[in-house]
């Protein structure tokens, strides 16, 4: 009933043979693609890793070129605004000037023609007074005399 | 009774399968053929269910065949520890062949650890591996002190431990699937319906999955304690 012969060593080949059978065809593929996939898992962490870190880096670059560019156009919009306070401010000025000269054209004008018109009266009431002075003397006065007289006359206006 | 027990004797006898006729008549035993058998369903199913494997988008198949793998190698690694991860392959081979091997009786054929040759083999096996991943991971000189640990005095028992793990090993195996195999016999002679079904369950299937993860359960942990 109990025997232990040869067939003792052909179950240690049996053994032998079934451990190298089963780490070919058995567990060498099954760790084997277990082991990729771990990799490939590894693999796609570390990519979607490095894709967030990129993100970050380019927010960050969007978010500092936002900022130049808000300041780029607040300083434009200032330019804008200096250029335009000197080109108000030189208009004006340039409007007073010419008011000004203006003015003092017109003053000009108005105190020639007031001269003018002085001068006019004056050679009026000179026409005027000889008329009366040689109505109130008579034919015989001169016209040297008549000058005189009007002279006399006007100087005493004048002291008046 | 007297016929009873020619046949159960007749049964239990491990036939001789045939005969190499060279140098003087190598007797192959039944259970070494059979164990081709289990050989040949294990390789089978091996190169079945590895067949394009993938890396993305793994089938039933695959993800069935990884649970399996992964889960039996995981439970041997655990017992054995991470120093002994080389030796992972050997014992999950071990384990299944084992059950295979016990549970062929649903089968209809003799289970192969019936026969003390094959569980025999299987514990030399054992004790040859124990001792040389002793050796691997201690070192010759370190391998030898370790039997005269923790005192020298107990030396001649560490000596004789050699021997007896795999005796152990081999007999338990070798009676609990015999005692089984007698059982069941007994069992589907009374009665050949019915009767033997939950105790077939108990014998063959409990008894021998227990049987075989002990066995492994144990070289694993002398192969712990000799790497340790």
């Amino acid at each position: 009933m109990l025997r232990i012969d040869i067939n003792l060593v052909f179950t240690i080949i049996n053994l032998l043979v079934l451990y190298f059978l089963m780490k070919k065809f058995l567990f060498k593929p099954v760790n084997n693609i277990i082991a990729k996939r771990e990799e490939a898992i590894k693999k796609q962490f570390d990519d979607a890793d490095e894709a967030k870190k990129q993100a970050d880096e380019t927010k960050k670059q969007y978010e500092a070129s936002l900022a130049d560019a808000k300041e780029e156009s607040a300083k434009i919009v200032q330019e804008a605004k200096d250029k335009a306070r000197v080109e108000y401010d030189r208009i004006v000025k340039s409007a007073d000037e010419e008011v000004t000269k203006r003015l003092q054209k017109a003053e000009e004008t108005i105190a020639e023609e007031k001269a003018k018109s002085l001068r006019a009266m004056e050679a009026e009431i000179e026409g005027l007074v000889v008329a009366a002075a040689s109505k109130v003397v008579g034919e015989k006065v001169s016209v040297e005399n008549s000058q005189k007289l009007y002279d006399d006359f006007l100087a005493e206006m004048g002291e008046k | 009774m007297e016929e009873i027990a020619s046949e159960l004797k007749a049964m239990l006898n491990v036939d001789t399968a045939f005969t190499i006729p060279v140098l003087g008549g190598i007797e192959i035993a039944e259970s070494v053929v059979i164990t081709w058998v289990v050989m040949a369903v294990m390789l089978l199913f091996a190169i079945c269910m590895t067949r394009n494997l993938k890396v993305e988008n793994p089938g039933k198949r695959q993800l069935i065949l990884e649970t399996c793998v992964t889960g039996l190698q995981n439970m041997v690694k655990g017992i054995i520890g991470e120093e002994g991860k080389q030796y992972v392959e050997y014992l999950v081979t071990v384990i299944v062949f084992i059950g295979i091997s016990n549970i062929i009786g649903l089968f209809g054929m003799k289970p192969p650890t019936k026969d003390l040759n094959v569980t025999a083999g299987l514990a030399v096996m054992s004790i040859i591996l124990i001792e040389y991943a002793g050796i691997h991971a201690k070192g010759t000189k370190k391998w030898l002190h370790s039997f005269a640990e923790p005192v020298a005095i107990i030396a001649p028992l560490n000596v004789l431990e050699i021997f007896i793990r795999p005796l152990s090993l081999c007999m338990r195996l070798f009676g609990n699937v015999l005692g089984a195999f007698v059982v069941m016999e007994l069992l589907k002679m009374i009665m050949p319906a019915i009767l033997p079904i939950p105790f077939s369950l108990y014998f063959d299937v409990f008894d021998g999955l227990i049987q075989a993860y002990v066995f492994v359960f144990l070289t694993g942990l002398f192969i712990k304690e000799a790497v340790e």
